[in-house]
């Protein structure tokens, strides 16, 4: 009987002591633990939402031009609007939401799909005399977005608005055919472009142009009987005014890099030349060339002179021509990779 | 034997006023760190959730300097943030030693898509002169623009 009764009380309180447990288990603990995991879960959703966010927003791409309204080619453009040209470029819907001239801000509301270009209504400038304007895009997922054709200029002495880049942009838009691109200036093909083959998406070249002026831009689709037409008509061509008094180098940098490449070839095949006729005389062959024998007679050291006076002023001749922005048609890189060629085969045949 | 049962009842009588002391003294302990341990752990709960969302918020953060301008006949800067996240930020700008708004306990609030302009900060730079712009929010996020004068 006294067995009994102790056991039962420790039992109760056991029980007890287990019950409060499971409850503080049930109703404190697991809802805590609850409570932190869907913390845990909104921060892991929130963070993926992010992500793609991110991800959407570098994948953001716009290509667009700021220009002057220009309603008939015939007429002056308005000075005062400026149109923009905006192309979706990326793989992703662009939403505008702003666009910045200077400081003056013109909210829009413009949705662009991918590979979709619209052009937005124009929008008020306040002109001022020589004047910088820089205009931008902004869109909805933060990104910023400059005009292609860079800073625009104002100024009344030069007919209104001009770009320091001198560039002619000729956008084709999505249209089948081949087409061909001719910029003349004065008579003379500045600038020129031949589609491959049938064009399935817009063609946009940009031709540098190196001297303010009007050019004629004639734009013209292959048609397969009557050959190349004007798809201007009835223009044969576009007179562009390209006013600006600052000169371009994005075309010179160009040509500078294929100068310099084949200037070092031609530097290279020399070298390589000389080795060969100095081991060959030294072996008490003969060299061939008469001006050359000549010079070496006179004094060996003659001869690897004279190539270093004529890299020195084929450098000197390239370094003129980038920088007078000449026509850049003529094409010096040409004539020193055909010399360094020549070079060669002169080592090629001595070998032999 | 009547008394030998008389003890006997009395005893019951203390066995159960003890079991009923015990439980009550279990209850009483046993609702207490009940009471402790729910109390505790939902303020740990609310604090961890409200930490886990201040981070979230923090992460969130999404703003950047859309647009500068100088204008240099008055030696003026001005600064537009555009807060393209989902959460509302507040932001102060830093242009050299220059901080805007000044004061310590001051910021520019900016509800969440909403772009604001800043208060206009002098500012004598030269032309060509490189700027770089720091705006940085409550909350420890950065964002930089580099700016020339033009």
């Amino acid at each position: 009987m006294r067995t009994t009764s102790s056991s039962f009380r420790r039992g109760t309180s056991t029980v007890m002591g287990t019950l409060i447990f499971v409850g503080i288990i049930f109703t404190a603990f697991i809802p805590m633990l609850f409570v932190m995991r869907q913390a845990d879960t909104l921060h892991e959703i929130r963070k993926h939402e992010l992500g793609i966010l991110d991800q959407e927003r570098a994948r953001e791409e716009i290509n667009f031009y700021a220009y002057p309204l220009e309603e008939n080619p015939d007429e002056t453009p308005d000075q005062d609007e400026l149109i923009l040209s905006i192309k979706n470029e990326g793989s992703v819907p662009i939403k505008i939401v702003n666009v910045w001239i200077n400081d003056e801000e013109h909210p829009q509301e413009v949705n662009i799909k991918s590979m979709e270009t619209i052009i937005l209504d124009s929008l008020p400038v306040i002109l001022q005399d020589l004047t910088s304007y820089t205009v931008k895009v902004v869109t909805e997922k933060g990104n910023v977005f400059s005009s292609e054709a860079g800073i625009l200029y104002y100024s009344s002495s030069v007919d209104g608005w001009y770009t320091p880049s001198l560039g002619i942009c000729v956008h084709i838009d999505n249209f089948k055919g081949r087409y061909q691109i001719t910029i003349i200036k004065e008579a003379i093909i500045v600038g020129y472009y031949l589609s491959d083959h049938d064009e399935h998406v817009d063609i946009e070249e940009i031709f540098w142009v190196d001297l303010p002026g009007t050019y004629f831009v004639t734009i013209e689709k292959l048609d397969p009987v009557l050959g190349w037409v004007s798809v201007i008509p009835p223009y044969d061509a576009y007179s562009c005014l390209v006013a600006s008094f600052k000169a371009n180098h994005g075309r010179v940098r160009k040509w500078d890099i294929r100068m310099r490449l084949s200037l070092l070839f031609f530097a290279f095949c020399s070298a390589l030349d000389e080795l060969v006729t100095f081991r060959i005389l030294s072996l008490g062959g003969v060299e061939l060339n008469p001006r050359v024998a000549w010079l070496i007679s006179i004094n060996p050291l003659l001869y690897p002179l004279a190539d270093i006076a004529v890299i020195a002023i084929a450098y000197v001749v390239d370094r003129l021509l980038s920088k007078s922005l000449v026509d850049s048609l003529v094409g010096t890189w040409l004539i020193w990779t055909t010399t360094g060629i020549a070079r060669l085969l002169c080592v090629a045949l001595s070998l032999a | 034997m009547k008394e030998r049962e008389r003890l006997q009842e009395r005893r019951a009588f203390s066995t159960v006023l003890s079991v009923l002391i015990i439980s009550a003294v279990v209850l009483a302990v046993g609702g207490g760190i009940w009471a402790f341990s729910q109390s505790a752990m939902t303020i740990s709960s609310e604090d961890y959730a409200e930490s886990v969302i201040n981070m979230t918020d923090t992460i969130s953060e999404r703003f950047i300097v859309e647009q500068v301008f100088y204008y240099p006949d008055t030696n003026i800067l001005r600064i537009w943030i555009f807060n393209y996240g989902t959460v509302d930020i507040e932001v102060k700008v830093q242009v050299k030693d220059i901080i805007c708004p000044s004061a310590e306990d001051e910021w520019i609030e900016i509800p969440s898509k909403d772009m604001k302009p800043f208060p206009t900060i002098n500012l004598d730079a030269s032309s060509r002169e490189e700027l770089n712009i720091k705006a940085y929010t409550k909350r420890g996020n950065n964002a930089y623009y580099k700016f020339f004068v033009p």
